[in-house]
């Protein structure tokens, strides 16, 4: 696939590393000539010194073929523009974008760009989560938070311990979608045994997550 | 009473070309909201403008939800970005429905990220060529006679 991806520092620098081990096709674009230089050093991988918000210098990455169009400007309005002329000009299907502001997830939405990625959104809900709950291992909200996976330790004092999930009354919203138990990975059934240090992963609607983390730990002190 | 048009004006960007629109409409007395993340822009405003200055990022939507922008009627995008008149400019036409968003782009190229909305658009460099063809123009005729 080709790649075209403009802008950010550590994060153009590990995405390239992450896509060209992966024998991905990528094309870098970055405004400032020292950086540019370390990165031509550091990847093989053409690098386009400029401006990624102008159309003659994405037409020198050869965006017109490009698969994929990734933009990771510390700018907001920069990321908008390089993304919106990536798919209205060029024709690219899938473009994304980082935002710094985590409220504009929801304008570039509006704007038509669906793929806006917020690393303080994403940090925010699980830092809080986590935060909260000692037994919650893990937290990723999924769809703008629409829906959360949830990985809960199950302690040895849970009501949950001992029980088959049949006898668990999780709400009808969610599922337990998979334990994982030591190394292994239970897919569970209703006669399935929730046991001590059991990681549960649970998918719900946040509306339901209390209700949840209620019944498996015990207490919902969030 | 029929409301008169225009009378609540936010301008994003207190640029030179900012301060002086956002100047002549508060002489006219209109409703002004100048926005600028800088606050020394300020003083580029003329002595006689009595609207509003607040320090704020126009990009951001809570900023310009402050602002009053759910009842503007005319947007001005006038920072010296383009791609922050574009944002902006999107913002106040697509996700406000300001009826009037007016944004300066200096890069011609870009214009096609405007397709599709209600946005009118300034072009300093097409009307410096305009300028610049009327004075060889009349040039050209002095030369003649």
């Amino acid at each position: 696939m080709n790649i075209v991806m403009v802008g950010g520092r550590r994060k153009i620098d590990f995405l390239a590393k992450s896509l060209l081990s992966k024998k991905q096709h990528v094309t870098m674009i970055h405004d400032d000539e020292n950086y540019c230089k370390y990165l031509s050093r550091t990847h093989d991988a053409p690098v386009i010194y400029g401006d990624g918000s102008k159309p003659y210098i994405l037409e020198d990455a050869n965006i017109q073929e490009a698969d994929i169009v990734i933009a990771l400007t510390p700018y907001d309005a920069d990321n908008l523009v390089i993304c919106q002329l990536a798919k209205k000009v060029y024709g690219v299907q899938r473009v994304f974008a980082t935002v710094s502001n985590p409220k504009n997830v929801e304008v570039f939405k509006k704007l038509g760009i669906s793929t806006a990625i917020s690393s303080t959104y994403i940090m925010a809900g699980t830092i809080e989560q986590m935060a909260s709950i000692n037994e919650m291992a893990n937290f990723i909200p999924l769809e703008e938070g629409k829906i959360v996976v949830m990985e809960i330790v199950v302690q040895e004092n849970s009501p949950v311990c001992g029980k088959t999930l049949a006898e668990v009354p999780i709400p009808e919203q969610a599922i337990i979608g998979c334990i994982i138990r030591g190394v292994n990975s239970i897919i569970p059934r209703g006669k399935t045994q929730i046991q001590t240090d059991d990681k549960l992963i649970i998918l719900s609607p946040p509306a339901v997550q209390r209700k949840i983390i209620k019944l498996i730990v015990g207490r919902d002190d969030i | 009473m029929k409301k008169n048009n225009y009378n609540y004006i936010i301008v994003a960007g207190c640029s030179r070309f900012g301060a002086n629109i956002a100047s002549m409409l508060s002489l006219q007395g209109k409703d002004v909201v100048v926005l600028d993340n800088d606050s020394r822009s300020f003083r580029k405003l003329s002595p006689g403008y009595s609207g509003f200055t607040n320090i704020a990022d126009a990009t951001d939507i809570d900023e310009l939800t402050r602002a009053g922008i759910e009842k503007a009627d005319v947007v001005v995008a006038a920072t010296n970005d383009d791609n922050t008149n574009i944002m902006i400019a999107q913002i106040a036409s697509k996700i406000f429905n300001v009826p009037k968003v007016v944004s300066r782009l200096y890069d011609t190229e870009k214009e096609i990220v405007y397709q599709d909305f209600n946005i009118q658009i300034i072009y300093p460099s097409r009307l410096s060529m305009n300028e610049f063809e009327k004075l060889i123009l009349t040039d050209d005729m002095e030369v003649l006679k």
